[in-house]
């Protein structure tokens, strides 16, 4: 509660300075600003340099200072796609001036905001690209960072699925991690937010977002550092990569409310075919026969057939429906030099496409900036949100997984007497009676103090906190549980995460050519979990949620029976760091930059406390020398390089010693259980990166882009495997092995056309990641792996590589597979000893491709993103194509063999694993059979929008207001017949996340959606 | 102005140090606070007691006798009707399993898990003080336990080479964590022996909701009959029934309920709402609700489909026509009991007819069981031959124990003794009988011996 407090003193700060009064004083100064072509420019910023005044333009460009009392001052003008103006003048009485500023195409003047900082593009010397947050909320994706899909160069995105809430995989450059998280460190307006996938585990086939609660429309911009030079700065937690957000301020100029508010339909976008009820019977029934049988084919679940044939259930569509979208955002803006505003409300609730499933948030910001003296000032930053995600079962748990599976539609959805079927898989009964509710509420708050005691020096102290609660209610009824009472689960866990940071900024100019900026800082960082790790739970007859007092008396029972387990501090982990960062530049052609940071962290012993991380990067601006200056072909060119040390300790804290906690009781007693194989060496990962690249301009910036090339080696990767199962133990964390990320980036924006009514601009990435694992010390194919995933770790190969048996052909003679063993000698025979490398789930190229129209006030934009290379492997396909059992088929098999001299795809049916020699089980018939190319691309965003006139907005008194459709993943081109082509399924571990995306495994499809909406302000 | 501005920010920064590493040392060591280290749990005989105490948690739990032990043996065994299971469950079925398979290795993990923290405790045995004794006895009873349900599902069985120097199983007795090596079958079971005859005279006499002395005997009756060492078997059975501290039940249904069943002499204690067992058991047996996954052969229930047998109640035919599932489990909580009264008088009699001896207390076992199972309408004569005994100790060991996990034991144990009894005409010692490790005891040592593989018809 440190925080509270330093909030409390912050606004009684606040209270104590607007009580003063400024002097009057008495020069004046007033003109007028132009764009190019010689029209108005309004909303520009107009600084007095070295002073706190600044002034916004109006609709007609204008602009003026009055009280002004030193006789010269500089004028700066900045506005967002023009460079940046600096005029100097005399405040002689009364002074009027006209500027008229350049278009900027390359936004060379564009902050972007890096670690503790910002830069202009123009000084960046690491690799950051930035998204813009308007962009961000154009799509109506479960959760902000989905929206990064296709926008910037060696950013991989794979959305989660189309369940309510869910997350995605983000990959920066790769994936240099094994069994530590490899997902980039999230920052939200400078505070490493908690954004662990596996807060709720993996229940209900499903990994909780807690980023989730994050509004989208709340967003300015989002930073993504990608190399040493930028996420160097967050040393140990950089390696794979940091994504900056930042939040909407105050913006200068009058009070301004803006509204939004979107509607909008979804449903899933591919879905695989099933047969229908009376084709799974013939299957069967061929399968029977095929096996030498004779008479009418067993079915599942003791069903006759005459039963059976009665039903033809679609499970598929009966667990779907359109989902709805409903949200609405309210902001209020206002600037001025002293004080800065800006607060928003939002409400949404997105109901998926799976019936039961949604999630409703609601949210409030307020951003607060004062600066009441030019040496003095403070930011407060309060952002809080509730997401309610109402669950439904997916995946291997049920639900749509289900439909997917073991509900054949041979299974009737209710008895004869309307009551639900129970003799087998029926989601809609599961749907229909538990009750499920994941609740996060997120406060995310800081404050931040600034002083300037003297010229060009700062010093910011910054205490930031993120507390996030977590609350979980599940609830079976009796109905489903079959006893006389229902059962209650309530999951409950505090996050609580909070950091301190002091730096210290001096700017140092040489003279006019030389210029060095200084930053040094501190920081601590404190996290941890209260709650109850057990949970609650027990018999009830309603959810707790609903029923607090049942609550309590089941706590006091089980607190009775030492059954009962409270920690303050589940998961502590801290975390202090001293940091610098060093700029040097040179007539805004030479520019150095010299970093480091030291970590300790209390996740590791005393041998291996600390790490240091040091980088350096430079950039050359070749175009501001002579022979290239005014060159009319090339405006622009740069050339930059990165080289340094990041880390990577994602990993759960206290795995150095041997850790022994409460497990619950037994017999009334309470027992305490051995939870780890201790490791006392354990240490960061480390990542040696270098980055090359090249920024252009080409015609006056109608062509510009960066090309890039990178390579980045982890050593000591972490890896949680390799142990000897009969220790008790099947995995264990080390530091072993190597892995290399090698690619090249592109990204080229292009204005097509460009006229007084019809613009045209083009945007696109694309990206080319080699991944290789250069060493996994003495461990064997199998040792890493396990759990739900069906890719290993091999010497040589890519993380996550698919490792299969592969298949030959189907046998015309006989219909029985053919495959090939190590040696690729035909046989005929199983055996997973013949399992070798033949995929990965990396592509090789990713990117995306953006086309804005813009004609007079409408505007269409769309968004393709793409995947070349890589492989799918359909986990669930060698269920649902291979031996006949209680799972759904899908319509793929009706190329199979059927009589001798067919040639087909799949082989003879069977009911049996013993008709194909060598198999010993369904889950092992693992091969290249269900190994698919995972190339595909999909219409990502296609928005068609209105900007209504100014003219006409005027007069009903509002400013810039625009109507707007959006299709999200209208189209999708893929040659995987399995369903949809972009797989995150849901996983155990974050080992699990790293090797498997694109395994899927009866996965919820993507989301298609449209949306209507309007935005406008006043 | 520029010194001074230098020395401000050195000044500035060693402030910025100092104050975020004040006992930056302290700051840095703040383990997790869910968990304490092995010093700080062992410190005193309640820890020991308290990981003592969740080693029950995993014998009691679903990945060994809340059931999959029980799913497992049966599977691998002749009763289940089990052509249509598919994945795990008919790979298991199937007797032909491979390196992988969940259900299996989590099992395997599982028991050694039980198997290390008994091991912990024997390793902390100093601290203790009043229990000592007893949590030595405890912690030798469950690693002989463990030992003895992994050397039985994962090798060729005690008889079945000349020495029984086949490969057995990994043989943990120690908490460290080195590589896993077989050992041979006959190292295995002389751990397993020399452990209980230590729990024996350790343990108490009476410990509710534990293991006792007497369940360490009947473990060794169990031991010695796997081994066919039937003067031994019968010696341990006779000192638990002689003890006089388990009764007969009269009713069928208490062997599985709530409470304690007074045949039970180890039993997993269900507590409700705190500790809960017996769920992969209901999980895949129990009937009443829905269908189970596991269902009898035909087989089976027309061994007591005879007028007089009330054991017919075990069984609901009508419910699901067509199918045959077990209404033993059909509670919403039970203690499971692991070793009872009627498998140590089952021991008793069958050791007596093998060997010729006492067979006035076998025969008198075998009409206990006789005039329970078939409501006083059926009995032997005293007099009755060791064969005739030795039959009836059989045919009702197969029923008495359905869905117990028993009958795969009989068909190996016996098929060591040269005959074969599988009903699924197997032979005994086919490699499929034997469940094939887990992959990571591979991959964690590559020169690992696996079972070899392949099925057994």
């Amino acid at each position: 509660m440190k925080v509270f407090y330093l909030l409390k003193q912050g606004l009684l700060v606040l209270f104590f300075l607007t009580v003063l009064k400024v002097q009057a004083q008495t020069g004046v100064i007033s003109g007028k600003v132009l764009d190019e072509t010689g029209l108005p420019l309004p909303g520009a910023s107009v600084f007095i340099k070295g002073t706190t005044k600044v002034t916004l333009t109006d609709n007609n460009g204008l602009f003026r200072f009055t009280g002004l009392t030193s006789e010269e001052v500089i004028l700066q003008i900045r506005s967002m796609g023009y460079k940046t103006l600096e005029r100097s003048l005399k405040t002689a009485g009364n002074s009027n001036v006209t500027l008229t500023l350049e278009s900027d195409n390359q936004m060379l003047d564009d902050v972007v905001i890096v670690g503790y900082g910002t830069q202009t593009r123009r000084e960046v010397t690491g690799s950051i690209a930035k998204v813009s947050g308007d962009k961000i909320a154009a799509l109506p994706t479960p959760s902000f960072e989905a929206s990064l899909q296709g926008r910037a160069a060696g950013v991989q995105v794979t959305q989660g699925s189309g369940l309510a809430g869910s997350g995605s995989v983000i990959r920066i450059r790769g994936v240099g991690s094994i069994s530590a998280g490899g997902d980039p460190l999230y920052v939200v307006d400078g505070i490493p937010v908690t954004a662990d996938p596996f807060l709720n585990g993996n229940r209900g086939g499903m990994n909780q977002n807690p980023l989730a609660t994050l509004n989208a429309e709340d967003i300015e911009s989002v930073e993504i550092l990608k190399d040493a030079g930028a996420a160097g700065i967050y040393g140990s937690r950089g390696a794979n990569g940091v994504i900056l957000v930042t939040t909407k301020r105050g913006k200068l100029g009058k009070p301004t409310f803006s509204l939004s508010t979107k509607f909008g339909l979804s449903t899933y976008a591919n879905k695989p075919d099933f047969v229908s009820g009376p084709e799974w019977l013939t299957l069967r029934q061929e399968a029977w026969t095929n096996d030498g049988n004779t008479g009418l084919a067993p079915l599942p679940q003791g069903l006759t057939w005459a039963q059976a044939s009665q039903n033809n259930t679609d499970w598929f569509d009966l667990v779907t429906e359109t989902g709805k979208l409903n949200e609405q955002n309210i902001s209020f803006s206002q600037g001025t030099d002293k004080i800065r505003t800006y607060v928003s409300a939002n409400y949404s609730d997105l109901q998926s496409f799976l019936k039961g499933n949604s999630y409703g948030k609601y949210g409030a910001r307020v951003n607060l900036d004062v600066k009441p003296t030019s040496y003095f000032s403070t930011s407060i930053n309060i952002g809080y949100s509730k997401g309610t995600n109402t669950r439904v079962s997916a995946a291997w748990s049920g639900g749509i997984g289900d439909a997917m599976s073991t509900a054949l539609p041979i299974y009737p959805v209710y008895n004869a007497d309307g009551s639900f079927w129970t003799n087998g898989a029926n989601p809609m009964r599961t749907i229909n009676y538990m009750n499920w509710k994941s609740i996060d509420e997120r406060l995310l708050a800081g404050i931040t103090f600034e002083l300037k005691p003297f010229k060009n020096f700062a010093l910011k102290a910054i205490a930031n906190m993120d507390n996030l609660q977590v609350t979980e209610d599940q609830f079976s009824p009796r109905e489903l549980t079959g006893n006389a009472n229902g059962f209650a689960n309530r999951w409950d866990n505090k996050i609580l995460n909070r950091n301190v940071t002091g730096t210290a900024t001096y700017d140092i100019y040489l003279g006019k050519e030389h210029k060095i900026n200084l930053i040094a800082g501190a920081e601590s960082q404190a996290y941890q979990q209260n709650g109850y790790p057990n949970g609650i739970s027990g018999e009830a007859n309603e959810p707790y949620a609903k029923n607090l007092d049942a609550m309590y008396l089941r706590m006091q029972q089980l607190a009775g029976q030492n059954g009962l387990y409270y920690v303050n501090g589940l998961n502590r982990t801290t975390f202090a760091s001293l940091f610098g960062r060093a700029n040097y530049s040179y007539a805004n052609k030479y520019y150095l930059q010299v970093l480091a940071r030291r970590d300790g962290s209390s996740k590791f012993g005393p041998n291996r406390k600390y790490g240091f991380f040091p980088a350096i990067s430079g950039a050359w601006t070749v175009s501001e020398e002579n022979f290239l200056k005014n060159n009319k072909v090339i405006s622009n060119l740069k050339l930059k390089a990165s080289y340094g040390i990041t880390g990577n300790a994602n990993i759960p804290p206290g795995e150095y010693y041997a850790k022994f906690g409460n497990s619950g009781s037994y017999n009334g007693q309470v027992a305490v259980s051995p939870q780890n194989v201790e490791n006392p060496d354990l240490h960061w990962e480390e990542l040696k990166s270098i980055d090359l690249a090249l920024e252009f301009g080409l015609f006056k910036g109608r062509i510009s882009g960066e090309f890039a090339y990178y390579r980045k080696n982890t050593t000591d990767v972490l890896i949680n495997g390799g142990i000897s199962p009969s220790t008790g133990f099947g995995t264990a964390y080390q530091n072993v092995g190597e892995i290399l990320n090698e690619g090249l980036e592109l990204s080229l924006n292009t204005i097509n056309i460009q006229s007084k009514n019809f613009k045209w601009t083009t945007n696109f990435n694309i990206s080319k990641n080699y991944n290789e694992v250069v060493s996994i010390g003495s461990l064997s194919a199998d040792a890493i792996g396990g759990g739900t995933n069906d890719t290993r770790i091999i010497l040589g190969k890519p993380v996550g590589t698919n490792y299969l048996v592969r298949f030959h052909g189907v046998d015309p003679a006989d219909g029985l597979p053919i495959w090939l063993d190590k040696d690729g000698y035909q046989t005929k025979t199983f055996s997973l000893d013949n399992r070798v490398a033949v995929g990965k789930v990396i592509p090789d190229y990713v990117g995306g491709l953006t086309n804005t129209f813009s004609f007079r006030g409408f505007e269409l934009t769309s968004l393709f993103t793409f995947a070349i290379g890589g492989n799918i492997y359909d986990g669930s396909a060698k269920r649902q194509l291979g031996i006949v059992t209680d799972w759904n088929i899908r319509t793929d098999i009706a190329d199979r063999w059927q009589k001798p001299g067919d040639i087909a795809k799949f082989p003879r049916l069977t009911m049996s694993t013993n008709t194909y020699p060598g198999l010993s089980s369904e889950w092992n018939y693992n091969s290249t059979m269900f190994l698919y190319d995972a190339s595909f691309m999909r219409l990502r965003e296609l928005t068609l929008a209105y900007n209504l006139p100014s003219s006409f907005t005027k007069k009903i008194g509002l400013s810039k207001t625009r109507i707007f459709a959006t299709g999200m993943n209208l189209l999708t081109f893929t040659k995987y017949p399995g369903g949809d082509p972009e797989i995150a399924r849901d996983f155990d571990t974050p080992q699990d996340r790293n090797m498997s995306p694109n395994v899927t495994y009866l996965t919820t499809p993507q989301q298609k959606s449209v949306l209507i909406g309007l935005s406008t302000s006043f | 102005m520029k010194t001074i501005s230098q020395l401000f920010i050195k000044g500035l920064i060693f402030l910025l140090c100092l104050s975020a590493f004040a006992g930056c040392k302290k700051f840095l060591d703040a383990p997790p606070l869910n968990v304490v280290t092995k010093a700080e749990a062992l410190k005193d005989e309640a820890g020991v007691a308290a990981v003592m105490n969740s080693a029950y948690q995993i014998l009691g739990g679903g990945n060994v006798f809340g059931g999959r032990y029980q799913v497992i043996s049966e599977l691998m065994a002749d009763q289940i009707q089990g052509n249509l299971l598919s994945g795990d469950f008919g790979e298991i079925y199937g007797r032909k399993t491979s390196v992988f398979g969940d259900y299996k290795n989590n099992f395997y993990t599982e028991i050694y898990q039980a198997n290390f923290r008994a091991n912990t405790v024997l390793e902390n045995l100093e601290v203790t003080a009043a229990k000592r004794d007893d949590l030595e006895g405890q912690a030798r009873f469950v690693r002989a336990f463990a030992h003895f349900i992994s050397v039985r599902l994962f090798a060729q069985p005690y008889g079945y080479s000349a020495n029984n120097d086949h490969l057995g199983v990994p043989l943990r007795i120690s908490t460290a964590k080195d590589a896993g090596v077989r050992a041979t079958v006959k190292q295995v079971y002389d751990l397993i022996i020399s452990d209980l005859k230590i729990a024996e005279n350790k343990m108490n006499d009476v410990n509710p909701g534990y293991p006792t002395k007497w369940a360490a005997k009947a473990l060794l009756a169990k031991v010695y009959f796997s081994m066919n060492d039937f003067a031994n078997a019968y010696n341990y059975a006779n000192q638990v029934i002689s003890s006089g501290k388990f009764t007969f039940e009269t009713d069928y249904s208490k062997r599985f309920s709530e409470g304690q069943s007074t045949e039970a002499i180890f039993q997993i204690v269900n507590t409700v709402g705190s500790y809960d067992t017996g769920g992969e058991l209901r999980g895949q047996f129990r009937s009443d609700f829905n269908l189970p996954t596991l269902r009898f052969t035909a087989a089976v229930y027309s061994a007591v489909n005879t007028p007089n047998d009330i054991r017919k109640a075990w069984f609901n035919i009508v419910k699901y026509p067509g199918e045959i599932p077990t209404t033993k489990y059909n509670k919403e909580r039970f203690n499971v009991s692991v070793i009872h009264l009627t498998d140590m008088k089952l021991i008793r009699a069958e050791s007596a007819a093998e060997r010729n001896e006492n067979l006035n207390v076998a025969i008198g076992d075998i009409n206990d069981i006789l005039n329970r199972a078939y409501a006083g309408t059926k009995s032997i004569p005293v007099g009755s031959s060791a064969l005739l005994v030795k039959t009836n100790a059989r045919f009702e060991r197969a029923i008495e124990m359905v869905a117990e996990g028993d009958r795969l034991y009989e068909i190996k144990r016996i098929g060591a003794r040269g005959e074969n009894i599988d009903k699924r005409g197997a032979a005994w010692n086919c490699n499929g009988l034997v469940l094939q490790f887990p992959q990571g005891e591979i991959s964690s040592n590559t020169s690992f011996v696996r079972n070899p593989e392949g099925g057994c018809n």
